[in-house]
């Protein structure tokens, strides 16, 4: 059972701050270990099922056939309509822009999607989950940009395989360096036109593979889904609406109802943290500053560790708020460089293609994913103008009423034509890796201050030149593959999206062995602050190539691990 | 910051629904009732009602055909033209036109929540620009014209040849792509005309298909 609580004068074993992919699974690590555990969420309560009211909605059911009022997007969703799961059925799982500004730097913009409320993003992710390689790990050690990583594949091989169990993830053995396989339940069918492209892709390209997406799906629950109170997937691909079967993972299906079936998991929701409370004399942080996001009234909430979970910007915005005469520039922060580094994925290539035949090819079921190319440039090479690589996203899909009803005729015949599926697609998406940059940042806005009191973010962070290079060349590269199996009505473009839109935003409270360059430790701890840890993508050296949030997921239960062992021996 | 350490008395305490509390959303809800008249107005604005209950507040009731009247966009006249547009581009087959289930009316509401002024002005001047062409070429009103005539102007427009611009055929495209929106993500389009699973139960990915079988009114995210 979980108890929720508002004021609490307990000294938990351990606070967890954020509810969401690394929030949730901290919250169960603690528990299970038997700390008494107190997870604190912003936002309110969605609880599983109950507060899913947009799912299983048909369009017809929806007031505006899912979209949003314009009036309501400008009021209070006005950065959160760009995102691409954002409508009428999903709204209530975004931010709202209105009582949660930012600001960006003159000349800058930046998407920053939020979702407050229990499970954070957890609700809303694309669900892809792909292991880190070395060749990840080691890429800053390599060209210079960023610091290295303080841990390589092998520290975190076995903590992937931990959290993989747990979670299900959907894919297939491939065995390839750059993209190391996961613990995988089997994948999502591949389409026969997706199979052919992949057989032709990989004969004209030795050294490209188009392999079976991996995403954290239950395409066939074993015994520890089951036991999670988790069913097989549906493939409704309405994920964001909330899904009643917890066929994808999510704090709601997943790490809450392992935590609460521990009996040591204490929530506390509407708290928005507003700092750490710090204590000098003994160096350690003893607990959080809360803001009720209701009433704002305040309160603090103490523990023995403190685990930072809130989101990268979210994590970052706390330690920068939480000054003292020996952090008066943030806690943690003795090296300077919290706020800095600041990155996300480059989403802005596509190539897209029509497939001859297969006329009497179909599928059934609406995938939650596609398939994938892992990034073929792992490899440095001098004679590229750009450094590191990128992954795609593909997969074929037949033309349905909303790409036909752009065809010309009106009538009977244009109606006979929308009512069956058209000619089959084929598409690619690049999802680029964007250097690790000192004046890519956030900091405090020095006057500007939200609802509940605290300093508004400012970001400043724009794509340089490597980022617009690799896209230029993703492009090509993708058109080219198309053009050479032989595709036609090849398309191809750079789209002009700002970093944020990714929405995998990652780096400002970066890990390194050297303190004097960076904030935390190779277990996610504080070089400055030994009870603090923060183990979101706020803690990543470099974006690598691949989605960061299985890596999120299996840094959070090495680093619980580790404060367990260190509380136990009396060090933290 | 300030933060008070004395104990306060507040009980344990699960989170309250949503409520329209402030000035913000008042001064939203009152924003609607331009689109609604005032009557409903007042009711929102004096009943706590969660974000929800607002969506329903908005929900749009089809009207029958021989219930045609002015919309809160378009004049009589005007929704009148849309009628007729809409009943020719998708024609009653084995299931209803885009008419006979008021895809009129539907744009004539989504307009007026989803649409900007000027993207509302535009339809408003298509279908100007449409009545325009039916005097010029035919010395007559749209819908006086026969059925004939009124398909080969539609599709005339929407070659973009002379007299008609591309900027004409972008705006009848714009048109028809709110009549097919209003139409499949209908009841009738989504689910009788075209095949809506709304469990499809799992992914298979080959199955057999043969030409005329009705492809899927079911998508993601519309």
């Amino acid at each position: 059972m979980t108890k929720y609580v508002k004021e609490s004068q307990q000294v938990y074993d351990a606070i967890v701050i954020g509810s969401g992919i690394t929030g949730g699974w901290a919250a169960k690590e603690f528990c299970q270990r038997g700390l008494k555990t107190l997870m604190i969420e912003r936002g309110r309560i969605v609880e599983h099922r109950k507060d899913y009211i947009g799912e299983g909605k048909a369009p017809w059911e929806l007031p505006l056939r899912s979209k949003v009022p314009l009036s309501l997007i400008e009021e209070q969703h006005s950065v959160q309509k760009k995102c691409y799961a954002f409508n009428d059925a999903t709204k209530h799982f975004f931010g709202n822009d209105r009582d949660l500004p930012f600001q960006t730097a003159k000349g800058t913009d930046f998407w920053w999607i939020r979702a407050n409320q229990l499970g954070g993003k957890s609700l809303l992710w694309h669900r892809y989950s792909y292991r880190l390689s070395d060749y990840d790990f080691n890429a800053n050690k390599l060209d210079g940009y960023g610091t290295d990583w303080p841990l390589r594949y092998n520290d975190l091989k076995d903590w992937y395989s931990l959290v993989e169990k747990h979670v299900g993830i959907c894919g297939q053995k491939e065995n390839l360096p750059q993209l190391p396989d996961s613990e995988f339940l089997p994948p999502f069918d591949m389409t026969k036109p997706e199979q052919f492209v992949k057989s032709k892709i990989e004969a004209a390209f030795p050294d490209r593979r188009v392999i079976h997406g991996r995403q954290a799906h239950l395409t066939k629950p074993s015994k520890i889904h089951l036991e999670q109170g988790r069913g097989q997937c549906m493939a409704r691909n309405e994920c964001q609406k909330g899904c009643s079967f917890g066929a994808y993972f999510s704090t709601q299906s997943s790490t809450l109802p392992a935590a609460s079936d521990t009996g040591n998991l204490s929530i506390a929701p509407n708290s928005v943290v507003h700092s750490l409370i710090y204590d000098e004399k003994t160096n350690r942080v003893k607990g959080v500053r809360v803001v009720d996001n209701d009433d704002l009234s305040e309160r603090e909430y103490f523990a023995k560790v403190i685990f930072v979970c809130a989101s990268t910007l979210g994590s970052t915005q706390i330690l920068l708020n939480s000054t003292s005469a020996k952090f008066p520039h943030g806690i943690a922060n003795s090296s300077g460089v919290l706020g800095h580094y600041l990155m996300d994925h480059n989403y802005n290539a596509w190539a897209n293609a029509d497939i001859e035949g297969f006329d009497n090819e179909f599928y059934s079921g609406r995938r939650p994913g596609g398939i994938y190319i892992p990034n073929f440039y792992f490899q440095p090479d001098k004679k590229r103008p750009f450094l590191r690589g990128y992954g795609m996203s593909a997969g074929a899909y037949r033309e349905a009423w909303d790409d036909l009803q752009a065809s010309d005729g009106f009538g009977v015949d244009f109606k006979n034509k929308l009512k069956q599926p058209g000619k089959w697609k084929f598409y690619l998406g690049a999802q680029g890796e964007m250097l690790p940059r000192f004046e890519n940042q956030v900091k405090l806005h020095p006057t500007l201050k939200d609802k509940w009191g605290i300093p508004q973010l400012e970001i400043n962070c724009t794509f340089s030149e490597n980022e617009t290079l690799m896209m230029q060349d993703a492009a090509e590269q993708g058109a080219h593959m198309l053009k050479t199996i032989g595709l036609t009505n090849v398309k191809s473009g750079v789209r002009n999206k700002p970093p944020g839109s990714g929405i995998h935003e990652l780096g400002t409270a970066r890990m390194g062995r050297d303190p004097k360059t960076s904030v935390l430790n190779s277990f996610n701890q504080s070089h400055d602050v030994p009870n603090l840890f923060v183990t979101d993508g706020a803690s990543f050296c470099s974006s690598a190539v691949q989605n960061p949030s299985l890596t999120f997921m299996a840094l959070t239960v090495r680093a619980v691990n580790y404060a367990v062992q260190e509380l136990n021996a009396k060090r933290l | 910051m300030n933060i008070d350490k004395q104990k306060r008395k507040t009980p344990l305490t699960q989170t309250q629904p949503d409520r329209i509390t402030d000035q913000a959303k008042r001064q939203f809800i009152t924003g609607l009732g331009k689109c609604f008249g005032m009557g409903l107005v007042t009711a929102i604005s004096t009943n706590l009602i969660s974000t929800n209950a607002l969506a329903f507040a908005l929900n749009y009731q089809a009207k029958p055909l021989t219930a045609l009247s002015k919309g809160k966009l378009f004049s009589l006249n005007e929704m009148k033209l849309l009628a007729d547009i809409c009943a020719l581009t998708i024609p009653a087959t084995e299931t209803p036109s885009a008419a006979d289930i008021d895809t009129h009316g539907f744009i004539d509401n989504q307009l007026c929540y989803c649409a900007s002024k000027a993207e509302q002005h535009q339809v408003i001047a298509t279908l100007a620009m449409i009545e325009l062409a039916a005097q010029s070429h035919y010395q007559q009103g749209f819908i006086q014209l026969s059925e004939k005539d009124k398909l080969q102007l539609l599709t005339t427009i929407e070659q973009g040849t002379l007299p008609y611009s591309s900027k004409n055929r972008a705006d009848i495209k714009q048109l028809k792509a709110l009549i097919c929106f209003g139409y499949y993500t209908s009841e009738i389009g989504a689910s009788h005309e075209l095949i809506y699973q709304k469990i499809p139960g799992g992914f298979k990915g080959s199955i057999s298909y043969k030409k005329g079988q009705a492809g899927y009114g079911s998508l993601a995210y519309y």
